[in-house]
Protein backbone atom coordinates (compact mmCIF):
# COMPACT_ATOMS: atom_id res chain seq x y z
CA UNK A 1 0.00 0.00 0.00
CA UNK A 2 0.92 3.68 -0.71
CA UNK A 3 -0.32 6.56 -0.15
CA UNK A 4 0.37 7.08 -3.90
CA UNK A 5 -2.30 4.30 -5.31
CA UNK A 6 -4.64 6.51 -6.04
CA UNK A 7 -4.26 10.22 -7.33
CA UNK A 8 -8.07 11.28 -8.08
CA UNK A 9 -7.84 14.02 -6.05
CA UNK A 10 -4.67 15.40 -7.54
CA UNK A 11 -5.01 18.14 -10.49
CA UNK A 12 -1.44 18.74 -10.53
CA UNK A 13 1.92 17.10 -9.92
CA UNK A 14 5.39 18.83 -9.89
CA UNK A 15 8.48 17.00 -10.00
CA UNK A 16 11.96 19.22 -9.88
CA UNK A 17 15.44 17.74 -8.90
CA UNK A 18 16.96 20.12 -6.17
CA UNK A 19 20.12 20.08 -3.88
CA UNK A 20 23.50 20.23 -5.17
CA UNK A 21 26.29 22.96 -4.66
CA UNK A 22 24.30 25.42 -5.98
CA UNK A 23 20.81 26.19 -6.20
CA UNK A 24 20.93 28.37 -9.64
CA UNK A 25 17.46 28.31 -10.34
CA UNK A 26 18.03 26.94 -14.25
CA UNK A 27 19.54 23.87 -12.36
CA UNK A 28 15.78 22.44 -11.23
CA UNK A 29 14.07 22.11 -14.75
CA UNK A 30 10.72 21.19 -13.27
CA UNK A 31 8.21 19.22 -15.04
CA UNK A 32 4.76 20.13 -14.92
CA UNK A 33 1.76 17.16 -15.58
CA UNK A 34 -1.58 17.93 -15.41
CA UNK A 35 -3.09 14.86 -14.32
CA UNK A 36 -6.65 15.57 -16.12
CA UNK A 37 -4.78 15.42 -19.74
CA UNK A 38 -3.32 11.75 -18.93
CA UNK A 39 -5.24 8.76 -19.66
CA UNK A 40 -6.17 6.13 -16.98
CA UNK A 41 -3.72 3.59 -17.84
CA UNK A 42 -1.00 7.14 -17.54
CA UNK A 43 -2.64 7.87 -14.11
CA UNK A 44 -2.21 4.09 -13.42
CA UNK A 45 2.23 4.39 -14.30
CA UNK A 46 2.56 7.76 -12.67
CA UNK A 47 1.26 6.23 -9.46
CA UNK A 48 3.55 3.07 -9.72
CA UNK A 49 6.42 5.75 -9.67
CA UNK A 50 5.54 7.76 -7.06
CA UNK A 51 5.21 4.60 -4.54
CA UNK A 52 8.17 3.25 -6.15
CA UNK A 53 9.77 6.40 -4.85
CA UNK A 54 8.41 6.24 -1.22
CA UNK A 55 9.25 2.65 -1.60
CA UNK A 56 13.22 3.35 -2.42
CA UNK A 57 13.45 5.77 0.17
CA UNK A 58 11.29 8.97 0.05
CA UNK A 59 10.62 11.30 2.66
CA UNK A 60 14.19 10.78 3.70
CA UNK A 61 16.06 14.00 5.32
CA UNK A 62 17.72 14.19 2.04
CA UNK A 63 20.24 17.07 0.09
CA UNK A 64 22.73 17.46 3.23
CA UNK A 65 26.22 18.25 1.51
CA UNK A 66 25.06 19.42 -1.46
CA UNK A 67 23.49 15.71 -2.16
CA UNK A 68 21.00 16.13 -4.76
CA UNK A 69 17.02 14.81 -4.74
CA UNK A 70 14.13 14.76 -6.44
CA UNK A 71 10.94 16.95 -4.81
CA UNK A 72 7.72 15.40 -6.36
CA UNK A 73 4.84 18.24 -5.20
CA UNK A 74 1.22 17.07 -5.45
CA UNK A 75 -1.55 19.88 -5.96
CA UNK A 76 -5.25 19.46 -5.46
CA UNK A 77 -5.68 22.31 -7.27
CA UNK A 78 -3.99 23.48 -11.10
CA UNK A 79 -3.28 26.62 -11.12
CA UNK A 80 0.32 27.08 -10.66
CA UNK A 81 0.54 29.82 -7.28
CA UNK A 82 -1.17 26.58 -5.69
CA UNK A 83 0.56 25.38 -2.26
CA UNK A 84 1.56 21.74 -2.39
CA UNK A 85 -0.88 19.46 -1.11
CA UNK A 86 1.36 16.39 -0.74
CA UNK A 87 5.21 15.85 -1.07
CA UNK A 88 7.78 13.06 -1.87
CA UNK A 89 11.53 13.95 -1.50
CA UNK A 90 13.76 11.00 -3.19
CA UNK A 91 17.14 11.20 -2.77
CA UNK A 92 19.21 11.18 -6.49
CA UNK A 93 20.74 7.96 -5.38
CA UNK A 94 18.02 6.19 -4.95
CA UNK A 95 15.95 7.44 -7.34
CA UNK A 96 14.15 4.65 -9.65
CA UNK A 97 14.94 5.14 -12.87
CA UNK A 98 11.17 5.91 -13.76
CA UNK A 99 11.52 8.66 -11.78
CA UNK A 100 14.43 9.88 -13.58
CA UNK A 101 12.93 9.40 -16.53
CA UNK A 102 9.74 11.08 -15.99
CA UNK A 103 11.49 14.09 -14.62
CA UNK A 104 13.94 14.31 -17.78
CA UNK A 105 11.71 12.77 -20.48
CA UNK A 106 8.05 13.06 -19.11
CA UNK A 107 7.35 10.31 -20.36
CA UNK A 108 7.71 6.17 -18.51
CA UNK A 109 8.74 3.17 -20.61
CA UNK A 110 6.30 0.73 -20.27
CA UNK A 111 8.31 -2.81 -19.44
CA UNK A 112 4.98 -4.38 -21.30
CA UNK B 1 6.39 0.88 -25.52
CA UNK B 2 6.63 4.44 -24.30
CA UNK B 3 4.05 5.97 -22.97
CA UNK B 4 3.45 9.90 -23.36
CA UNK B 5 2.30 12.69 -21.36
CA UNK B 6 0.03 15.12 -23.50
CA UNK B 7 -0.69 17.17 -20.55
CA UNK B 8 3.05 17.55 -19.32
CA UNK B 9 4.38 21.40 -19.96
CA UNK B 10 7.79 21.37 -21.10
CA UNK B 11 10.22 22.11 -18.28
CA UNK B 12 11.62 25.55 -18.38
CA UNK B 13 15.59 25.39 -18.23
CA UNK B 14 15.16 22.89 -21.17
CA UNK B 15 13.43 24.97 -23.30
CA UNK B 16 16.37 27.47 -22.02
CA UNK B 17 18.79 24.89 -23.36
CA UNK B 18 16.96 23.83 -27.12
CA UNK B 19 16.68 27.70 -27.65
CA UNK B 20 19.86 28.97 -25.90
CA UNK B 21 22.76 26.05 -25.49
CA UNK B 22 25.15 25.21 -27.93
CA UNK B 23 25.12 22.18 -29.79
CA UNK B 24 27.09 20.40 -27.63
CA UNK B 25 26.16 21.73 -24.48
CA UNK B 26 22.37 19.87 -25.21
CA UNK B 27 24.63 16.79 -25.93
CA UNK B 28 25.63 17.84 -22.27
CA UNK B 29 22.20 17.98 -21.19
CA UNK B 30 21.43 14.75 -22.05
CA UNK B 31 24.15 13.00 -20.49
CA UNK B 32 24.02 14.50 -16.98
CA UNK B 33 20.38 13.74 -17.09
CA UNK B 34 20.81 10.29 -17.67
CA UNK B 35 23.58 9.22 -14.71
CA UNK B 36 21.16 8.08 -12.57
CA UNK B 37 20.70 4.36 -13.92
CA UNK B 38 23.57 2.82 -11.75
CA UNK B 39 22.81 5.07 -8.94
CA UNK B 40 21.79 2.15 -6.34
CA UNK B 41 24.21 0.22 -3.67
CA UNK B 42 24.44 2.85 -1.11
CA UNK B 43 24.30 0.27 1.53
CA UNK B 44 27.17 -1.60 -0.12
CA UNK B 45 28.84 1.81 -0.76
CA UNK B 46 28.35 2.06 3.04
CA UNK B 47 30.16 -0.52 4.08
CA UNK B 48 33.00 -0.26 1.43
CA UNK B 49 34.17 3.54 3.02
CA UNK B 50 33.48 2.39 6.84
CA UNK B 51 35.79 -0.31 6.03
CA UNK B 52 38.33 2.03 4.28
CA UNK B 53 37.83 4.90 7.58
CA UNK B 54 38.48 1.37 9.97
CA UNK B 55 41.56 0.57 7.46
CA UNK B 56 43.08 4.41 6.98
CA UNK B 57 42.58 6.59 9.58
CA UNK B 58 45.47 6.34 11.39
CA UNK B 59 48.15 9.19 10.13
CA UNK B 60 49.97 10.94 13.06
CA UNK B 61 48.92 14.54 14.01
CA UNK B 62 49.70 16.69 11.41
CA UNK B 63 49.65 14.44 8.76
CA UNK B 64 46.14 13.63 6.27
CA UNK B 65 45.18 9.96 5.50
CA UNK B 66 44.04 11.33 1.69
CA UNK B 67 42.62 7.98 -0.68
CA UNK B 68 41.57 9.06 -4.20
CA UNK B 69 39.17 6.84 -5.99
CA UNK B 70 38.20 7.10 -9.67
CA UNK B 71 34.24 6.31 -10.08
CA UNK B 72 35.32 5.83 -14.15
CA UNK B 73 32.18 7.28 -15.00
CA UNK B 74 30.09 5.33 -12.71
CA UNK B 75 28.01 6.26 -9.90
CA UNK B 76 28.39 3.68 -7.73
CA UNK B 77 31.06 4.54 -4.57
CA UNK B 78 33.98 4.67 -3.53
CA UNK B 79 35.34 3.58 -6.67
CA UNK B 80 38.90 2.15 -7.91
CA UNK B 81 41.63 3.13 -5.28
CA UNK B 82 43.78 5.63 -7.78
CA UNK B 83 45.97 7.20 -5.10
CA UNK B 84 47.22 6.93 -1.62
CA UNK B 85 48.77 9.22 1.30
CA UNK B 86 52.18 9.50 0.39
CA UNK B 87 52.31 8.20 -3.20
CA UNK B 88 53.49 10.38 -5.92
CA UNK B 89 51.49 11.79 -8.40
CA UNK B 90 49.22 10.27 -10.83
CA UNK B 91 49.09 11.19 -14.29
CA UNK B 92 45.26 11.75 -14.15
CA UNK B 93 45.00 16.04 -13.01
CA UNK B 94 41.56 15.11 -11.72
CA UNK B 95 42.74 12.41 -9.32
CA UNK B 96 46.04 14.67 -8.34
CA UNK B 97 43.51 17.97 -7.90
CA UNK B 98 41.45 16.28 -5.64
CA UNK B 99 44.61 14.57 -3.40
CA UNK B 100 46.52 18.38 -3.40
CA UNK B 101 43.49 20.03 -2.36
CA UNK B 102 42.31 18.04 0.40
CA UNK B 103 45.65 18.45 1.76
CA UNK B 104 45.68 22.22 1.83
CA UNK B 105 42.26 21.63 3.13
CA UNK B 106 43.52 19.25 5.98
CA UNK B 107 46.92 21.86 6.51
CA UNK B 108 44.65 24.54 6.91
CA UNK B 109 42.47 23.32 9.65
CA UNK B 110 45.33 21.39 11.12
CA UNK B 111 48.09 24.59 10.88
CA UNK B 112 45.09 27.35 11.59
CA UNK B 113 42.95 25.28 14.62
CA UNK B 114 45.39 22.23 15.40
CA UNK B 115 42.34 20.06 14.14
CA UNK B 116 43.36 16.59 12.98
CA UNK B 117 41.38 16.08 9.82
CA UNK B 118 36.98 16.06 9.76
CA UNK B 119 36.75 14.34 13.49
CA UNK B 120 39.78 15.71 14.75
CA UNK B 121 41.42 12.06 15.24
CA UNK B 122 42.71 11.75 12.15
CA UNK B 123 39.62 10.56 9.71
CA UNK B 124 40.99 9.42 6.23
CA UNK B 125 39.77 11.51 3.93
CA UNK B 126 38.20 9.83 0.93
CA UNK B 127 37.68 11.48 -2.29
CA UNK B 128 35.86 9.64 -5.32
CA UNK B 129 36.89 11.73 -9.04
CA UNK B 130 35.19 10.94 -12.30
CA UNK B 131 31.72 10.24 -10.76
CA UNK B 132 28.81 10.01 -13.19
CA UNK B 133 28.99 11.17 -16.78
CA UNK B 134 29.77 14.38 -17.33
CA UNK B 135 28.21 14.95 -13.52
CA UNK B 136 27.64 18.74 -12.15
CA UNK B 137 27.72 18.77 -8.81
CA UNK B 138 30.21 17.57 -5.49
CA UNK B 139 28.67 16.68 -2.57
CA UNK B 140 29.43 15.16 0.85
CA UNK B 141 27.65 11.68 1.44
CA UNK B 142 28.04 11.89 5.03
CA UNK B 143 31.66 9.62 4.69
CA UNK B 144 33.13 11.10 1.46
CA UNK B 145 33.82 13.55 -0.84
CA UNK B 146 32.58 13.27 -4.33
CA UNK B 147 33.42 15.33 -7.57
CA UNK B 148 31.93 15.22 -11.05
CA UNK B 149 33.72 16.55 -13.86
CA UNK B 150 31.36 18.98 -15.26
CA UNK B 151 30.60 19.22 -18.80
CA UNK B 152 33.27 21.57 -19.69
CA UNK B 153 31.27 24.01 -20.77
CA UNK B 154 29.40 25.64 -17.88
CA UNK B 155 30.95 23.96 -14.89
CA UNK B 156 34.75 22.64 -15.25
CA UNK B 157 35.51 19.54 -12.95
CA UNK B 158 34.39 20.67 -9.10
CA UNK B 159 38.16 20.07 -8.00
CA UNK B 160 39.55 22.73 -10.25
CA UNK B 161 38.12 24.87 -7.33
CA UNK B 162 40.13 24.81 -3.75
CA UNK B 163 37.15 26.32 -2.13
CA UNK B 164 34.59 23.96 -3.42
CA UNK B 165 36.70 21.23 -2.07
CA UNK B 166 37.11 22.56 0.98
CA UNK B 167 33.15 23.54 1.15
CA UNK B 168 32.29 19.84 0.94
CA UNK B 169 35.35 18.92 3.57
CA UNK B 170 33.95 21.45 6.15
CA UNK B 171 30.49 19.92 5.85
CA UNK B 172 31.91 16.72 7.14
CA UNK B 173 33.46 19.26 9.93
CA UNK B 174 30.17 20.68 10.83
CA UNK B 175 28.38 17.32 10.95
CA UNK B 176 30.72 16.29 13.48
CA UNK B 177 30.64 18.80 15.16
CA UNK B 178 26.98 21.50 15.66
CA UNK B 179 25.37 19.04 13.38
CA UNK B 180 23.19 21.73 11.74
CA UNK B 181 20.42 20.60 10.60
CA UNK B 182 19.83 21.05 7.02
CA UNK B 183 16.77 23.02 6.28
CA UNK B 184 15.75 26.41 6.78
CA UNK B 185 17.84 29.13 9.07
CA UNK B 186 19.99 26.20 10.46
CA UNK B 187 20.47 24.49 7.02
CA UNK B 188 21.68 28.13 5.46
CA UNK B 189 24.42 28.18 8.55
CA UNK B 190 25.28 24.65 7.13
CA UNK B 191 25.87 25.91 4.23
CA UNK B 192 27.50 29.37 4.94
CA UNK B 193 29.77 27.65 6.95
CA UNK B 194 31.15 25.89 4.29
CA UNK B 195 31.57 28.52 2.13
CA UNK B 196 33.41 30.77 4.85
CA UNK B 197 35.77 27.90 5.33
CA UNK B 198 36.04 26.98 1.88
CA UNK B 199 36.91 30.49 0.75
CA UNK B 200 39.51 30.68 3.70
CA UNK B 201 41.21 27.91 2.58
CA UNK B 202 41.66 29.21 -0.71
CA UNK B 203 42.71 32.98 0.77
CA UNK B 204 45.42 31.17 3.20
CA UNK B 205 46.60 28.24 -0.05
CA UNK B 206 46.87 31.57 -1.78
CA UNK B 207 48.26 33.68 0.93
CA UNK B 208 45.78 36.89 0.27
CA UNK B 209 44.85 39.07 2.90
CA UNK B 210 41.30 39.95 3.00
CA UNK B 211 41.86 42.95 0.90
CA UNK B 212 43.73 40.76 -1.80
CA UNK B 213 41.06 38.09 -2.02
CA UNK B 214 38.07 37.98 -4.41
CA UNK B 215 35.52 36.63 -1.91
CA UNK B 216 34.06 34.11 -4.73
CA UNK B 217 32.74 30.62 -4.42
CA UNK B 218 33.73 28.44 -7.18
CA UNK B 219 35.13 30.80 -9.36
CA UNK B 220 37.55 28.53 -10.76
CA UNK B 221 35.20 25.86 -11.96
CA UNK B 222 32.68 28.05 -14.33
CA UNK B 223 33.38 27.28 -17.75
CA UNK B 224 33.89 29.86 -20.50
CA UNK B 225 30.31 29.33 -21.65
CA UNK B 226 28.69 31.15 -18.23
CA UNK B 227 27.79 34.61 -18.04
CA UNK B 228 28.75 35.04 -14.33
CA UNK B 229 31.84 34.90 -12.45
CA UNK B 230 31.52 32.00 -9.62
CA UNK B 231 28.97 30.21 -7.70
CA UNK B 232 28.36 32.55 -5.31
CA UNK B 233 29.77 36.12 -3.91
CA UNK B 234 30.37 36.87 -0.15
CA UNK B 235 31.14 40.64 -0.64
CA UNK B 236 28.32 41.09 -3.11
CA UNK B 237 25.38 37.97 -2.53
CA UNK B 238 23.04 37.54 -5.58
CA UNK B 239 25.78 38.93 -7.88
CA UNK B 240 28.05 36.24 -9.05
CA UNK B 241 26.38 34.94 -12.19
CA UNK B 242 23.15 36.11 -14.47
CA UNK B 243 23.28 33.38 -17.16
CA UNK B 244 20.22 32.15 -19.37
CA UNK B 245 21.18 28.42 -18.66
CA UNK B 246 21.70 28.85 -14.82
CA UNK B 247 19.30 31.81 -14.16
CA UNK B 248 19.72 34.88 -12.05
CA UNK B 249 22.22 34.14 -8.71
CA UNK B 250 19.15 34.64 -6.12
CA UNK B 251 21.45 34.99 -2.74
CA UNK B 252 20.11 37.98 -0.68
CA UNK B 253 22.61 39.98 1.68
CA UNK B 254 20.41 40.72 4.46
CA UNK B 255 17.47 39.90 6.61
CA UNK B 256 15.46 42.40 4.61
CA UNK B 257 15.64 40.11 1.69
CA UNK B 258 15.51 37.00 3.44
CA UNK B 259 14.31 33.82 0.99
CA UNK B 260 11.14 32.65 2.45
CA UNK B 261 10.75 29.17 0.43
CA UNK B 262 10.70 25.66 0.40
CA UNK B 263 13.27 25.15 -2.58
CA UNK B 264 16.54 24.00 -1.74
CA UNK B 265 15.60 22.45 1.49
CA UNK B 266 13.87 25.44 2.72
CA UNK B 267 16.99 27.87 0.67
CA UNK B 268 19.86 26.72 2.45
CA UNK B 269 21.98 27.84 -0.26
CA UNK B 270 20.11 30.92 -1.29
CA UNK B 271 20.03 32.55 2.27
CA UNK B 272 24.08 31.21 3.34
CA UNK B 273 24.23 34.94 1.40
CA UNK B 274 23.57 36.74 4.59
CA UNK B 275 25.62 34.72 6.87
CA UNK B 276 28.48 34.92 4.50
CA UNK B 277 28.38 38.52 3.60
CA UNK B 278 28.21 39.31 7.83
CA UNK B 279 31.52 37.03 7.52
CA UNK B 280 33.00 39.29 4.74
CA UNK B 281 31.82 42.53 6.51
CA UNK B 282 33.43 41.48 9.46
CA UNK B 283 36.90 40.04 8.32
CA UNK B 284 37.66 42.96 6.05
CA UNK B 285 36.65 45.16 8.61
CA UNK B 286 39.26 43.49 11.18
CA UNK B 287 41.74 43.32 8.34
CA UNK B 288 44.87 41.43 7.56
CA UNK B 289 44.27 37.53 7.25
CA UNK B 290 40.43 36.10 7.62
CA UNK B 291 41.71 33.13 9.35
CA UNK B 292 43.72 35.31 12.23
CA UNK B 293 41.14 36.74 13.93
CA UNK B 294 37.03 36.19 12.30
CA UNK B 295 38.03 32.94 11.28
CA UNK B 296 39.38 32.44 14.55
CA UNK B 297 35.95 33.40 15.91
CA UNK B 298 34.20 31.53 13.51
CA UNK B 299 35.79 28.25 14.44
CA UNK B 300 35.33 28.51 17.73
CA UNK B 301 31.56 29.32 17.49
CA UNK B 302 31.15 26.11 15.42
CA UNK B 303 32.60 23.57 18.14
CA UNK B 304 30.86 25.47 20.89
CA UNK B 305 28.85 23.33 22.37
CA UNK B 306 26.37 25.64 23.19
CA UNK B 307 25.60 26.07 19.30
CA UNK B 308 22.22 23.93 19.11
CA UNK B 309 21.86 22.13 15.88
CA UNK B 310 18.87 23.71 14.95
CA UNK B 311 20.61 27.24 15.91
CA UNK B 312 19.26 30.38 13.91
CA UNK B 313 21.40 32.90 12.60
CA UNK B 314 21.08 35.17 15.31
CA UNK B 315 22.20 32.50 17.74
CA UNK B 316 25.13 31.78 15.93
CA UNK B 317 25.72 35.53 15.73
CA UNK B 318 25.34 35.95 19.53
CA UNK B 319 27.84 33.13 19.86
CA UNK B 320 30.80 34.90 17.77
CA UNK B 321 30.61 38.29 19.88
CA UNK B 322 30.48 35.82 23.01
CA UNK B 323 33.84 34.17 21.46
CA UNK B 324 35.39 37.50 20.13
CA UNK B 325 34.86 38.97 23.72
CA UNK B 326 36.50 36.00 25.21
CA UNK B 327 39.28 35.89 22.58
CA UNK B 328 39.93 39.63 21.32
CA UNK B 329 38.18 42.21 23.64
CA UNK B 330 35.58 44.83 23.42
CA UNK B 331 37.14 45.76 20.28
CA UNK B 332 37.11 42.94 18.14
CA UNK B 333 33.86 42.01 19.66
CA UNK B 334 31.77 45.83 19.01
CA UNK B 335 33.31 45.12 14.68
CA UNK B 336 31.56 42.08 14.75
CA UNK B 337 28.32 43.10 16.18
CA UNK B 338 28.43 45.56 13.77
CA UNK B 339 28.86 43.44 10.86
CA UNK B 340 25.79 40.87 11.72
CA UNK B 341 23.84 44.26 12.30
CA UNK B 342 24.33 44.93 9.08
CA UNK B 343 22.87 42.49 7.35
CA UNK B 344 20.07 43.23 9.62
CA UNK B 345 20.78 40.42 12.45
CA UNK B 346 21.28 41.06 16.28
CA UNK B 347 20.66 43.71 18.33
Amino acid sequence: MSRFDDLNHIARLRITREGGIVAAPGLARPRDIELSRCSPPEQQQLCKVLAAGEAAGGDQACGAGDQRYFRICLFTLSRQEAQPDDELRVPESLAPDALVQLWRDGRIDDPS
Amino acid sequence: MATRYPGVIPPHMLKRLSEHGSESQRRWASSTLSTDRHFRQPMAAREMAAALHAEYSNSPRGTPSRYIFDAGHKTELPGELVLSEGEPATADDTAHEAYTDLGATYRFFYDVFERHSIDGEGMALLGSVHYGEAYQNAFWDGRQMVFGDGDGEIFLPFTRAIDVVAHELTHGVTELTAGLVYYNQSGALNESISDVFGVMVKQYQAGQTVDEADWLIGAALLGPEVQGKALRSMAAPGTAYDDPVLGKDPQPGHMDQFVDTTDDNGGVHINSGIPNHAFYLIATELGGYSWETAGAIWYAALTDERLANDAQFVDFAGLTMAHATQRFGSKVADIVQKGWQQVGIGP
